[in-house]
């Protein structure tokens, strides 16, 4: 059975529009902006959102047309769910004020809140659930729903991730001491860590057959994914690149690749590792972290959607924000006309998790 | 479709009593002071320390069943809350001191316990975290049979422990409950050893054997008809987003019981059925 993707939502600092994006992306803009809050600059939207009104922005982008929202099975991705939300109630109720609303102050949080507000929204009615591996729950969530097509679970499977920036994340990832105090440099010689940002993105999945049957327009394939542990350490990763390498090789299964979209955060151990797993694939490599920022459980959708339009332009985004690099890769300076008949697009996250999807044209 | 059957399952409750004289035996789970999970002798002492309780009994029920087991298994971990007691030590310690803590934000993230699990016992294969609100344990069955169909065997487990904070957020929303904690795993397979495990949409019991299903609401939840003839897990092993999966490892363990859960997410009904096979006639 052949899985096709038929339909595309995205929103991030550079847009509102997977097209937008691309566009921007490819302009070589950047969204990273000072943020206070942050030691470094973050890739915020122009207002506050939280992750679910972000998800149910996308999914609607994604289902556009769709005939058939309530027979759809839904596959979320999220770290923390809409705990931008939850956080100030958390306070309120640890200093012992009186909570505007005390349904904030936990379940919000729940990593399962946007997958349950899309269902609600667009009247998605079929098998939902939500992937949080940390920073490859976008990547899982698609090559998921891949999975409950060929299974035979559901001819069609929207699949989205979505994560707000949040005090959580910001102090966080700065208390580890992997946050960059200047615009991030991923697979620079110089880099110094990384940048958040925040988004959503959708992409809707559906049996080949029945995407033609009722005269929709596959923009891509989904040709294979892989999923690996490194087993070694919570954050940092494999020193040899272990996991990535056999999640690579599960989603190639041996076949050539052209584009590979790469984590790419930014950091010294990441970019060091993920160069090591893709220097012998011989692909043209760029990461988009240095315009979007690291978006956490809505990079690996984020990606992969920019890989469906890299595959249908014909047209791979620079890696925005190097300037020089020691990496033995093809890494895109600037934006590159290219035919692109298949693609990669990989995430690493804590736990030592490994995620790759592959993606071909239709 | 191959068939997935239970080749050994595990379950870890507070006060090390049998799931399966709570839920068949309908006894309640005591609600004192709950201990911490024993360190498995096997398990190295560094991850431990280092781990979250639920990481820990998470870690104590899987690492029971891994022993022969080849290294590459795929795991998939549901949990419906997540790694909230860290998740508050981070945030408590950030609001009230201004410093961020490194070691509750990395185990604050909801596959944390099998980022531990894997480093401990070096497991590389799939790793998967679910998180389905009340359907946790049948969307993380849904997986592990899928994942099992693919790779010849699978390792679920899930679960969720109690803290202050859900125990207050349960008192704001007004959920007069007996509230519980506990941890299940199953691992699956695709030989012919061990009762069967299938997920059937609606309501299918097996017949003349025991049927659980929920009866209390969670927060937010639409009212719902609790299901006639049923029993609910959360009258003995206390009200527990994910305790499913320690019903189904119940099931399948315990001396050719068997039986059904119904999960319920919103109005959509999923029945996960452990089906032992017929005793062989004798004449």
């Amino acid at each position: 059975m052949t899985v096709a993707i038929t339909g595309l939502g995205a929103v991030c600092a550079l847009g509102g529009t997977p097209q937008q994006v691309f566009d921007r992306l490819c302009a070589g803009a950047s969204g990273l902006r000072p943020d206070p809050e942050a030691k470094g600059p973050t890739a915020r939207l122009p207002k506050v959102y939280c992750s679910s009104d972000m998800a149910v922005y996308v999914a609607r982008q994604a289902l556009q047309g769709y005939p058939d929202p309530a027979g759809l099975a839904l596959v979320g991705a999220s770290t923390s769910g809409d705990i931008s939300v939850a956080e100030s109630a958390w306070r309120a109720w640890r200093a012992g004020e009186e909570m505007e609303s005390p349904r904030h102050f936990l379940w919000r949080q729940l990593a399962h809140v946007p997958t349950q507000r899309v269902a609600w929204e667009l009247g998605i009615e079929g098998s939902r659930s939500t992937l949080s591996t940390a920073c490859t729950s976008g990547t899982v969530a698609i090559a998921n729903a891949a999975d409950l097509i060929t299974s035979g679970a559901a001819p069609a499977v929207l699949a989205f991730g979505a994560d707000a920036l949040c005090i959580m994340t910001r102090q966080g990832f700065g208390s580890l001491g992997v946050h960059s105090a200047e615009r991030t440099r991923p697979f620079d010689r110089d880099r110094a860590g990384m940048n958040l940002g925040e988004g959503a993105a959708a992409l809707l999945l559906e049996d080949l057959d029945h995407a033609l049957a009722r005269g929709a327009t596959p923009l891509a394939i989904v040709t294979g994914s892989g999923n690996a542990t490194d087993a070694h350490h919570l954050t940092a990763p494999h020193p040899e690149a272990r996991g990535a390498k056999e999640a690579i090789a599960q989603a190639l299964q041996g076949s050539q690749v052209d584009y590979v979209n790469a984590h790419a955060t930014g950091t010294l151990k990441n970019d060091e590792m993920e160069a090591m797993a893709l220097a012998p694939l011989g692909a043209a490599v760029s990461g988009l972290k240095g315009a979007i920022g690291h978006c956490l459980g809505a990079a690996g959708a984020l990606e992969a959607v920019v890989t469906v339009l890299a595959i249908q332009n014909g047209v791979v985004p620079p890696n925005t924000g190097m300037e020089n690099s020691d990496f033995d890769l093809d890494l895109i300076r600037e934006a590159r006309t290219m035919k692109v008949q298949q693609a990669l697009s990989v995430n690493f996250a804590f736990g030592g998790h490994n995620a790759a999807i592959a993606l071909g044209a239709p | 479709m191959k068939t997935v059957r239970v080749l050994r399952s595990s379950y870890w409750l507070p006060d090390d009593h049998s799931v399966l004289a709570h839920i068949v035996s309908r006894r309640r789970l005591g609600d004192g002071p709950n201990p911490d999970p024993r360190k498995p002798k096997a398990f190295p002492g560094g991850p431990w320390r280092r781990m979250s309780r639920l990481a820990r009994a998470v870690a104590w029920c899987c690492e029971q069943l891994l022993d022969d087991v080849a290294r590459d298994i795929p795991v998939v971990w549901g949990s419906a809350v997540g790694e909230l007691v860290p998740t508050g030590r981070f945030l408590d310690k950030l609001f009230e001191t201004g410093s961020a803590s490194p070691l509750a934000f990395q185990n604050s993230v909801y596959n944390a316990p099998v980022g531990h699990l894997s480093i401990a016992l070096k497991l590389t294969g799939p790793s998967e975290t679910i998180v389905a609100g009340p359907a946790t344990a049948t969307a993380a069955l849904e997986r592990g049979l899928i994942l099992a169909r693919k790779h010849g065997h699978c390792l679920v487990v899930a679960g969720d422990d109690l803290s202050e904070p859900l125990r207050e957020a349960h008192r704001m929303n007004g959920t007069e409950a007996f509230l519980g904690e506990c941890v299940g795993a199953l691992l699956l397979h695709t030989g012919e050893e061990g009762p069967e495990i299938e997920l059937v949409p609606g309501i299918e019991p097996v017949p003349g054997r025991p049927v659980l299903s929920r009866r209390v609401r969670f927060p937010g939840e639409p009212e719902f008809e609790p299901i006639p003839g049923t029993f609910a897990p959360e009258e003995s092993l206390g009200l527990n987003l994910s305790s499913g999966l320690a019903v189904l490892a119940a099931l399948a363990k315990a001396d050719r019981v068997g039986g059904a859960l119904i999960e319920r997410d919103l109005q959509r009904l999923q029945t996960a059925r452990v089906i032992f096979p017929r005793p062989e006639p004798t004449s």
